[in-house]
């Protein structure tokens, strides 16, 4: 078994999770939402976050608009839309279950 | 002092340095493999491109202009290697190619010798290996046919070929196999390369030899012959391109010619056309040819259609394949050759129902007989010989006469100079002279009324028999295998001098001494039970 495609897959089982989570407090551009989950420890890059995001905005879970950027090229801000806010709210259930379903495990096999 | 190439990403301008450039370029398009359409792969690149653009104008400033090699590493590191750039699905493919990613590292970058499993036309090794250097595998086809031919070898070299190559399946695969263009300026470089590359898998394989195993052993080792076979293949690469232009001019211009003229030709231009005759051949227009040989306009336009068909598709496919050859594009039409072979197939299918219907025209012969008695001859002498009101010259009739014509056509006829004259023995005690004239057509009475309308004079005078060398028929008539022979029959001991230019008309006279015709000239010979004697050679008393 390899660990670390393990790991990445755990990761990235969460990403869309955390992305929609910090878009529900406030709209941003993909340079924002990477600082952000750096912040919290979730490092993440470009690359995985650019197919992600349009990804979730065909899915119309995101919608977004232009902004002008004095230093560059326009910006694309991204927000939630109505069922993105939604299943940002399903998923904060499942997250919870999950984790008190994982919890439990580790407590047993202690 | 280093080379910039000037770029746009996002709408923004850039100065990036050549190799940082090339690096860049190859990333970018590594990604973009990664994608397919339906997953917003054209947005997702704008998207990236839009953020390098964004981190490109942070490192540009008033001392530096130009984006650099670093500059360039920089991005790839904060934006991702390509392998972060997968979706969820492509990464099933890649978690158990991880292992053997590293092997396939190279330093260039650029391409790796695959089998090109959608542009094949066999196993995709000819096309495999185009993409690799960049030229069109069709040379590289030509060539392995021609020596498959004609040497018997090239079969086992591209068995192996196929064997060592594998085919590229995934999209990253098939970027690998479409990369660097071999050109001049890198070559020195990407010699380099290969050979590093050839000592890196060396290592690997001794090294994995040494772990002992069996299966992925086998696997270096065909990395290993083929990374020696690249390497020669690419010096062999700008050989082959060099061939490959000069054949391809050949190609196109010995095409175009030939279309040009066969087109022209066919469009009644010139008297290029040719048509060959049991009478000889000759040069007439075309438009003139077809109506002889053709009952109705139908028939020709079928003709002239099936013509331009088998003749026209073969030299255009030539043509195409020369540009292809001169100019290294490579737009594969789907199909196209599927259609060019049709249409092929059609125009044989319309010369073999030309064939037909014109073979019906032909199943009957008729001949027409005319047999006339002689006035009574003063002596025993028949003198035969060609009119010589022929050479009683109009300017007409001096080019007549000046060359031996096989078919003519003038205004009021056309003319054949195919007379056969034989001279035998009559049954009865008169000399007589018959005119067969034979013609074919689809019914037998067509073809007797085609034979009636054939034209043959001759006159006697006294004992002297003028024959004109040629006979006619009308001139809006079709050559249906006209032909008039004429026996004169001479009884016992009557005898035939044959006279001046004689031997024009005279086909095979039987005679004796088995002499032949152009010897018979000039000659007299008499009739006697055994066939024609040599006056003075009879043996026999009267």
């Amino acid at each position: 078994m390899n660990i670390e495609n393990t790991k990445a897959q755990m990761r990235k089982g969460i990403l869309e999770f955390c992305i929609l989570s910090i878009l529900q407090q406030k709209e941003a551009y993909p340079s924002e939402i990477i600082s952000q989950l750096k912040e919290a420890k979730l490092i993440v890059v470009e690359g995985t976050l650019y197919p992600l995001l349009t990804r979730l905005k065909n899915a119309g879970l995101l919608s977004y608009r232009w902004e002008e950027s004095k230093s560059g090229p326009p910006r694309k801000y991204y927000q939630l839309t109505e069922i993105g806010a939604q299943t940002q709210t399903e998923l904060g259930i499942t997250w919870n279950e999950l984790q008190k379903a994982v919890n439990l495990t580790r407590k047993q096999s202690k | 002092m280093n080379k910039t190439v000037t770029i746009n990403i996002s709408g923004i301008i850039f100065n990036i340095d050549d190799e940082a450039y090339d690096k860049l370029k190859q990333y970018l398009s590594t990604i973009r493999g990664y994608f397919n359409k339906s997953e917003g792969r054209d947005e997702i690149m704008a998207d990236i491109e839009a953020r390098i653009a964004e981190m490109f104008q942070e490192k540009i400033s008033e001392s530096k202009q130009i984006i650099i090699m670093e500059d360039v590493d920089e991005v790839i590191t904060v934006m991702g290697e390509p392998e972060a750039y997968m979706d969820e699905d492509a990464s099933e493919h890649t978690s158990d190619e991880s292992s053997t990613s590293q092997d396939r590292e190279r330093k260039t970058g650029s391409g790796r010798l695959y089998r090109d499993g959608e542009g094949s036309v066999v196993g995709g090794v000819c096309s495999g290996i185009g993409y690799y250097f960049g030229f069109d595998p069709l040379l590289l086809r030509i060539l392995i046919v021609v020596v498959m031919f004609f040497f018997g070898t090239g079969f086992f070299l591209y068995l192996l070929l196929w064997i060592i190559m594998p085919e590229a399946k995934t999209t990253a695969e098939k970027l690998e196999m479409k990369g660097k263009k071999v050109n001049v300026n890198n070559i020195g470089k990407a010699i380099e390369d290969e050979m590093g590359n050839i000592k890196e898998t060396f290592n690997d394989l001794h090294n994995s030899a040494r772990k002992a195993g069996g299966g992925p052993t086998i696997r270096k080792f065909s990395q290993a012959v083929r990374d020696i076979i690249e390497f020669f293949l690419r010096i062999l690469a700008l050989a082959l391109k060099a061939i490959g232009k000069v054949i391809g001019a050949i190609l196109v211009a010995f095409g175009l010619i030939f279309l040009t003229l066969f087109i022209l030709s066919i469009a009644g231009y010139n008297q290029a056309f040719i048509v060959a005759q049991p009478e000889g051949i000759v040069t007439e227009s075309y438009a003139e040819a077809t109506s002889l040989i053709f009952n109705s306009p139908d028939q020709i336009i079928l003709a002239t259609m099936a013509l331009l068909l088998i003749f026209g598709i073969p030299v255009a496919a030539i043509v195409y394949g020369g540009l292809r050859l001169l100019f290294n594009f490579r737009k594969e039409v789907k199909g196209l050759g599927l259609i060019l072979v049709g249409l092929w197939f059609v125009g044989i299918l319309s010369a073999v129902v030309v064939g037909v219907q014109m073979g019906s025209q032909f199943t009957s012969e008729e001949v027409v007989e005319e047999s006339i008695l002689l006035d009574s001859i003063a002596g025993d002498t028949l003198v035969l010989q060609i009119d010589k009101d022929l050479f009683r010259l109009t300017k007409r009739q001096r080019r007549w006469a000046a060359r031996d014509f096989r078919m003519k056509l003038e205004d009021d006829a056309i003319y054949f100079a195919h007379v056969q004259l034989d001279v035998q023995r009559s049954r009865t005690d008169e000399i007589s002279v018959t005119i067969l004239r034979s013609a074919r057509g689809n019914s037998s009475t067509t073809a007797r009324e085609r034979a009636s309308e054939i034209n043959y004079e001759w006159q006697q005078q006294d004992s002297l028999l003028v024959f004109k060398p040629y006979y006619s028929i009308p001139r809006n008539a079709q050559l249906r295998d006209q032909e008039v022979q004429i026996v004169v029959y001479l009884p016992a001991n009557k005898a035939v001098k044959l006279g001046y230019q004689l031997d024009r008309i005279i086909y095979d006279i039987d005679n004796v001494t088995d002499t032949h015709d152009s010897e018979m000239i000039g000659k007299t010979w008499v009739m006697k039970k055994e066939g024609l004697t040599l006056l003075g050679d009879e043996t026999e008393a009267i």
